[in-house]
């Protein structure tokens, strides 16, 4: 940021800011003088602020006063009616308030201006986050505006000892960045950690939670995620109870919550909001499908290449009979499917919603049906891909994984059949064992039965008895 | 390094076939470049052992499981499967094979030999079956239409099976053979033969005592 | 947590090491009473040396090695490294074998070997407390396999050799359980966590679980056994379901491949930890 200066001389303060804001025409510098001679200047930037509270709450009380001279701090204090006014002596932050959208007021004879809070830029509205929808139960999702994101968390945690805690980072893009705990219930040690993490960034722009999550996470070739991230104001309160940190991003929904282990990523929010068995057996369902998704083309593969003899005789024949007059031998054929299948699903990632769907009928319907006729590719192959791309669904958290795990298998099985798979799949086991999250393991609670929490691992319990039980991150069990 | 590794096991590994021991084996084959057997039909003449091999196909996803039969002959029997196994486009699978059928000859004095040469291959399973025939020979009896299946071989599996577990036969798989004969004790083997109205029926049990001598049961 | 051998898992490391015995096991009933016994002295065995560890007050034998005058410990500490290569070899040797009879004809032994070596380095390398975490979830996934196993070709077992079982009773012990003293040498005792008890159960599983197989095989195969090359394998497969899972000896088999991955993996991390206290050299290498 740029050196600068103040004097007593207003119009000197106000040529500085002029300057330093030459080329930019949506900087408006209002002068205001009353009757008597006080002279103030208002300055803000168009479209940032809420311009009837400038006029209002600003311009009128200054125009509208009797004094002829006044101080920085008489001017805060009783001329200005707006909640949040101060006196800034430090003028960087003083120029990155009015950059986001906060009105400073200089005066003759004063070189430290009055900084105002006269945020008033537009906003999305609060929705339902598309990728984390429930059956039932809250639908807010955070916006892209800082402060309502933390006033979501704030309404549902009515607690003196929830901490906010904030910085600004990146050179360039002076991020406001909130890192936000629940003092007595969260570990003080990984509250120090994450601190020490987010001030070692060194970026010149952030723009989304991911920049601060690449920075900070630990194993960064893991595809397993060992932060958090979420767009649901419950889910960040529920993680706070849990002795979890959030850290909030400005102009992000996205919140990082840490450390994250990997029965996380089997929950879901709609497991809490559901009745208890039913919210169990989902959990249950979702472990068996993210399983099924990473296992099954590898499982196919070993199957037909090194292991014929555990398919019945005429399964054998049906799927030898598939591969008849089929181009590529079937380890290829998943190969490319499984390709195609990322492809398309990238593509409809990017393309709008009407033709997405559209895409996806074509896509999907239109060409595996007629790929399977036209013998390019064998009609097992498809139903194999198709139920790997199917039950990956069902652990969202885990696509990443799924999908990196999927061809990793894959090639194992290949190399080695059945062996080679089950090498592969402890081998995947060993990198969740060394794998940590801000100095917890990844599979906390699910490896060793003595401290662990299993009140809400696979199974959860009722809420009336997980009262005392409750898992918190970095806290033994009682 | 590591990469390169890798690279190297994948590229020695999805590459080509290797000779060894006079048993063809190719790397990667795939259901494919099988040809599954569901059952053989062994005989002997003139000093010569013939085998009847009944493989089963299927030519498109929706289409028909039909048997095919081929004969090879040779002088003992790794022979007869290696000319088997030669005479395929594709590798001949006993996987899924599970009933022999032998003539009383074979059964009287060639059992051990037939059962070793089986468990030399990896891939024959151990609960295979052995019957024997009667008064025809053993490829006539694989080779009569079933009422119960469209393959010949399948039906007269699942008969033996069916058999054995109502103790009609006792229970001799290829395992139990072999540990008996080992044992010096007396076996006993299901007895096939054709009914007057041309269809396969089991008939007794053959008892065979280690120095040759049979009884029927 | 993160450097904490829990007792749990150290057990577990103990049974799966038995255990990746399991596709090589003589079937004979003197070998199977051998096996028995030797599952009794060895779990005493274990027993005194954890107890006697903790009489001392000493974490584990490295730090045993560290307290008698250096012209024993570390030349005891060298030839342990060695014995743990040596066993990790003799893994290799084995399961490269196995897999070139029963599945893989065409892949040199070599490259079967390496692909055990790359798997046991990439878990040795990360140190013992990584082995024996993930050593416990194995122990169960192969315990679980195995039992149901045994318990699905109870159907196909002959009696009557159950029944003369005991006149092959002998007092003979299996050199198969001598590999178990360098496993024995991973384990840590500390006064927060005892593992005496869990060490122990971990030897009575491990070698039960060895005796059941190859009783199994002896029960259903009888004499085949002797024809067979693996006929702890093989006895496996005799069972079906219905028309699906015929076979499934390759699923037993899988299991304890995978107890031989956490056998090498093991006397890897045996092997280095000696190596690096015995040669100071050696420490500057980053693991």
């Amino acid at each position: 940021m740029a050196e600068i200066k103040f004097t007593t001389s207003l119009e000197h303060n106000v040529q500085v800011l002029k300057d330093i804001f030459k080329n930019d025409n949506t900087f408006i510098t209002r002068m205001a003088k009353n009757k008597n001679g006080l002279t103030c200047a208002v300055c803000f930037f168009d479209g940032m602020v809420n311009n009837l509270a400038i006029n209002q709450s600003i311009i009128r009380p200054i125009v509208s006063c009797y004094e002829n001279k006044v101080t920085a701090e008489t001017l805060a204090e009783t001329i200005i009616q707006i909640n949040d006014s101060i006196v800034q002596p430090d003028l960087n932050k003083m120029l990155s308030a009015m950059m986001y959208g906060d009105t400073v007021i200089l005066t003759e004879g004063e070189d430290k201006p009055v900084v105002v809070n006269t945020k008033g830029f537009s906003v999305r509205s609060s929705s339902e986050p598309d990728n984390e929808r429930v059956l039932r139960g809250p639908r807010e999702g955070f916006t892209e505006a800082f402060m309502i994101n933390l006033s979501m968390i704030r309404r549902r945690l009515n607690d003196t000892r929830l901490k906010f805690s904030f910085s600004r980072m990146a050179t360039h893009s002076q991020t406001a960045v909130c890192l936000c705990y629940l003092e007595g219930v969260t570990d003080e040690k990984l509250v120090k950690e994450i601190k020490k993490r987010l001030d070692s960034i060194e970026l010149d722009g952030i723009l989304d939670a991911n920049y601060i999550a690449e920075c900070i996470r630990d194993e960064q070739n893991s595809p397993f995620p060992t932060l958090g991230t979420t767009e649901r104001p419950d889910v960040v309160v529920a993680k706070l109870l849990e002795g979890r940190v959030a850290i909030i991003t400005d102009g992000t929904p996205v919140v990082l919550t840490a450390p994250c282990i990997l029965q996380e990523c089997i929950q879901a929010n709609d497991d809490y909001y559901l009745p208890v068995m039913q919210a169990s057996l989902a959990r249950i369902i979702r472990s068996c499908g993210i399983m099924l998704s990473i296992i099954i083309p590898a499982l196919y593969v070993a199957l037909l290449y090194y292991h014929a003899e555990l398919l019945p005789t005429r399964m054998l024949l049906a799927l030898a009979a598939a591969q008849k007059g089929v181009p590529l031998p079937p380890l290829w054929e998943i190969f490319t499917l499984l390709i195609v299948f990322e492809i398309l699903k990238e593509a409809g990632t990017r393309t709008p919603g009407v033709i997405g769907s559209t895409m996806s009928i074509v896509g999907g319907l239109v060409l595996g049906q007629s790929a399977v006729s036209a013998r390019l590719i064998s009609a097992p192959a498809v139903i194999i891909v198709a139920i790997a791309a199917v039950t990956g669904l069902a652990a969202p958290k885990l696509q990443n994984a799924a999908l990196y795990l999927r061809f990793i298998l894959l090639i194992c099985s290949a190399l080695f059949g059945l062996y080679g798979l089950v090498l592969g799949l402890s081998s995947v086991l060993l990198h969740l064992c060394a794998l940590h999250s801000c100095s917890m393991p990844y599979l906390l609670n699910l490896l060793s039965r003595v401290n662990a929490h299993t009140e809400d691992r696979d199974m959860r319990i009722s809420w009336r008895k997980m009262k005392n039980k409750r898992f918190i991150a970095g806290r033994s069990k009682k | 390094m590591k990469k390169l590794l890798l690279l190297t096991i994948c590229l020695l590994m999805l590459t080509g076939c290797q000779q060894t021991k006079n048993k063809r084996v190719e790397l990667n084959q795939n259901a494919g470049q099988i040809l599954p057997i569901s059952a053989l039909a062994i005989d002997k003449k003139d000093n010569l052992y013939q085998m009847t091999i009944e493989s089963i196909r299927q030519d498109s996803l929706d289409g028909e499981v039909s048997p095919a039969y081929f004969t090879v002959k040779a002088e003992n029997f790794s022979d007869l499967f290696y000319n088997a196994d030669m005479m395929l486009a594709s590798r001949l699978y006993l996987s899924h094979a599970s009933i022999i059928i032998v003539s009383e000859n074979i059964a009287k004095f060639d059992i051990d030999n037939l059962v070793n040469s089986l468990i030399e291959r990896p891939d024959a399973r151990l609960t295979l079956r052995i019957a024997v025939a009667e008064n025809s020979t053993p490829d006539e009896i694989l080779q009569t239409p079933s009422v119960t299946d469209g393959i010949p071989g399948m039906a007269l599996s699942s008969l033996l099976e069916k058999r054995t577990k109502d103790q009609t036969f006792l229970d001799f798989p290829m395992f139990r053979i072999l540990d008996y004969r080992l044992d010096g004790r007396d076996i006993a083997l299901p007895v096939l033969t054709l009914s007057d109205d041309g269809h396969v029926s089991p008939k007794s049990s053959i008892i065979i005592s280690s120095d040759g001598g049979v009884k029927y049961a | 947590m993160r450097d904490t051998l829990f007792p749990r898992w150290q057990g577990a490391f103990l049974a799966v090491f038995l255990l990746a015995d399991g596709l090589y096991l003589e079937t004979s009933p003197k070998d199977i009473f051998s096996f028995l016994i030797s599952t009794i002295i060895f779990a005493l065995i274990t027993f005194i040396y954890l107890k006697l560890l903790a009489y001392f007050n000493i974490r584990d034998f490295e730090a045993l090695c560290l307290k008698v005058p250096s012209f024993i410990g570390k030349p005891l500490l060298f030839i342990v490294g060695l014995i743990a290569v040596f066993v990790l070899i003799l893994s290799g040797i084995r399961l490269s074998k196995f897999w070139q009879i029963t599945a893989f004809p065409a892949i040199p032994q070599y490259l079967s070997m390496l692909v055990l070596f790359f798997v046991a380095w990439r878990a040795g390398r990360r140190g013992r407390t990584a082995v024996a975490m993930w050593a416990y979830p194995s122990a169960y996934l192969c315990i679980f396999i195995i039992v149901i196993s045994l318990f699905i070709t109870i159907s196909d077992s002959t009696p009557e050799y159950a029944m003369n079982l005991p006149k092959y009773f002998n007092f003979g012990i299996s050199t198969r359980f001598l590999y178990l003293i360098p496993a024995l040498l991973l384990c840590t005792q500390t006064e927060n966590l005892s593992t005496t008890k869990h060490c122990t159960t971990g030897v009575i599983i491990g070698g039960l679980g060895l005796t059941l197989i190859a009783l199994r095989a002896y029960l259903v195969l009888g004499l085949a056994c002797s024809k067979l090359p693996y006929p702890c394998f093989s006895a496996a497969g005799v069972f079906s379901v219905g028309d699906f899972l015929q076979r499934g000896e390759v699923i037993f088999a899988c299991s304890i491949v995978l107890c031989e991955a956490v056998r090498s993996s093991l006397m890897l991390t045996l092997a280095i930890t000696c190596f690096r206290s015995a040669i100071p050299a050696l420490r500057k290498f980053k693991r």
